[in-house]
């Protein structure tokens, strides 16, 4: 079975927190309390809430059936773009006109969520879009918020939802 | 003493402990017992001496807040420079661009000036260690984590802690069992941290409702909470009129009814397990909503009388997704009829602790499950959702409800070290099932 396309970078950072661990052993700086302070605790916590959040994430774009799942449950659009509006112009919250994209998405299945709804392209995460006013004849009309402005791989995506509760 | 003279006993009671230099402070308020009033009397009086932090949850709390010191102002309060602290993300709400002494940066610095200052407490983590303040208001520290409070704390010389005990206590989505039973635990919330850690805390209660109306503070107060608590209101202040009479009872129009005469209303479906989103619920919920705005219902309270305002009205429900379906349902509604239920607040137990609507309609959290889980069974989840109304809530549900929490023994672990829950979920369920069982609809 050929690995998961984020499998390259968790192993990465599982090398480099062995190289960290390693270099202190090395260096006779290796002490561990029996009892973590309450400091270390808290980053511990935030540091496994971040992972366990990317894991999830992960897991549905790596793997189809995951993501098939996500889908079913209507926390992720999958379906084909059928229009994409590279100009389109918005005004910011300064009031100057700037470039945010516009994609029109026929979903595969009904997507019950409502405007407003904050996806990420599965393709390129940091592209983040907002699901903009309902439509009845059942496309989604989707306004990319941010991310990067080249977004000519638009063709191939499913925009992700991000997870509920 | 009536209800007003209580509450201001109370208020003058904590200005005194914090006046008298105790190191901190903590304030049990119930639902709608002007919390958020008395964060801002006391941070109008304490400026006098120095700058007041006020720290929040959430930057739409943190702007509320900042609309309260400007209503207060408005009616008559002394002036005072508020400044609000924010990331860099933030966008300023269109109303409050312009009013003076109001100043807004994300940056501490450019704040000094201010007599007041307003952030989340994510956004005082980010504060260097070198500056302090000698006394400071934290708001809702039942819903703040202790890993929150630690960057703060040392900041602070002196705390006054506010918080509601019987609401939703914070959470992680992380497998949080090495941080369980240990002493400081950083899923604990900040009010026991600082019980833990300063023992000579005083601790007050403020002791009147002001949002609950009289038919419901007795059953909150019973169910949710160890220290009693009364209304601040009497039964013929608060009062619902139906305007157009439906040509035809469904089951919608009998709930609202019922919700128009005794402030309680309960619509429970045929007992069968379902998934979450289950649509017919999802129907029940929409029909009370459009019932409601159709209705063309009055409000009279202690204020006067006027119309019931989509705004007014708010469903709660326990997961997202149930809140998306709703929303979607009711835009869809909006669409096909024109009737504007599309502007009826829709969300979260999580999100809609803290705001107060006039009428709520409540997605049992129970409802259609087989099992009594430890997220569906939380006393603070289902005390958030019934302690939302000024007038009146109508609660929607698979029947069945009883047999699930008799039939179900608790399947959570038990922390060595870690003390019992306050509240027995399971009791809190019971109680107000069978209240709400005399207002079937």
């Amino acid at each position: 079975m050929p690995p998961a396309a984020h499998v390259a970078s968790r192993w990465q950072s599982d090398r480099d927190a062995w190289t960290r661990h390693s270099t202190r052993v090395n260096e006779n700086r290796a002490y561990f309390r029996n009892i973590p302070t309450p400091i270390q605790d808290a980053d511990r916590l935030r540091r496994l809430e971040g992972s366990t959040e990317d894991f999830q994430k992960e897991m549905a774009w790596d793997d189809p059936l995951v993501m098939a799942a996500v889908v079913a449950s209507g926390e992720a659009l999958a379906g084909r773009i059928v229009g994409v509006d590279l100009d389109r112009r918005i005004p910011n919250a300064n009031g100057n006109m700037v470039r945010r994209p516009l994609i029109t998405i026929e979903p595969s299945i009904e997507f019950a969520r409502p405007t407003g709804t904050k996806l990420y392209l599965s393709t390129s995460p940091k592209v983040m879009l907002e699901v903009l006013a309902f439509d009845p004849s059942g496309v989604i009309r989707a306004g990319v918020v941010k991310g990067p402005p080249r977004i000519a791989r638009l063709g191939c995506c499913h925009p992700w939802a991000k997870k509920s509760s | 003493m009536d209800a007003s003279e209580a509450a201001a006993a109370a208020r003058e009671e904590i200005w005194d402990t914090v006046a008298s230099g105790s190191r901190s402070t903590l304030v049990d308020s119930p639902p709608g017992a002007g919390k958020s009033t008395l964060v801002r009397e006391v941070g109008r009086r304490a400026r006098r001496r120095a700058q007041v932090p006020i720290v929040v949850q959430t930057n739409d709390q943190a702007d509320d807040m900042v609309r309260g010191f400007i209503a207060d102002q408005r009616q008559g309060a002394d002036p005072v420079r508020v400044g609000r602290l924010h990331a860099g993300g933030y966008t300023r709400p269109t109303d409050l661009i312009g009013p003076d002494g109001l100043a807004f940066s994300t940056s501490i610095a450019d704040l000094d000036d201010s007599q007041v200052v307003i952030a989340p407490a994510a956004k005082w983590a980010t504060i260097p260690f070198n500056r302090t303040w000698p006394f400071a208001i934290l708001d809702d520290v039942y819903q703040m984590r202790s890993d929150n409070l630690l960057p703060i704390g040392v900041l602070m010389q002196s705390l006054l802690l506010v918080g509601d005990p019987g609401q939703l206590a914070p959470f992680t989505p992380a497998d949080d069992t090495r941080f369980r039973g240990r002493p400081l635990s950083p899923v604990e919330t900040a009010a026991a941290t600082i019980l833990a850690t300063q023992p000579t805390t005083t601790r007050h209660a403020l002791p009147v409702s002001w949002r609950l109306p009289s038919h419901a503070a007795g059953l909150v107060s019973d169910a949710f909470y160890r220290t009693p608590f009364i209304a601040g209101t009497q039964p013929q202040q608060r009062r619902l009129h139906r305007g157009v009479t439906p040509l035809r009872a469904s089951r919608a129009s009998r709930a609202v009814s019922s919700a128009v005469r005794h402030g309680w209303a309960y619509i429970e479906l045929d007992n069968l397990p379902m998934p979450r989103t289950d649509p017919e619920a999802l129907a029940a919920i929409v029909n009370v909503v459009m019932e409601l705005l159709r209705a063309d219902i009055t409000i009279e309270d202690e204020y006067g009388t006027r119309g019931l305002r989509p705004t007014d009205i708010a469903v709660g429900v326990s997961h997202k997704d149930q809140r998306d379906y709703i929303r979607t349902r009711l835009q869809d509604s909006r669409a096909r009829t024109g009737l504007p239920v599309d502007e009826v607040i829709v969300d979260t137990a999580n999100v809609l602790q803290g705001r107060e609507f006039e009428v709520t309609v409540v997605w049992h959290p129970l409802s259609g499950r087989r099992d009594a889980s430890q997220f569906h069974l939380d006393a603070g989840r289902l005390c958030v959702l019934l302690s939302r109304h000024r007038q009146a809530c109508i609660v929607v549900s698979r029947g069945g409800i009883q047999d699930q929490l008799a039939g179900h023994a608790p399947t959570e672990p038990v922390w060595l070290g870690e003390m019992p829950p306050a509240l027995d979920g399971w009791h809190a369920h019971l109680t107000v099932l069978d209240h709400l069982m005399q207002y079937a609809a």
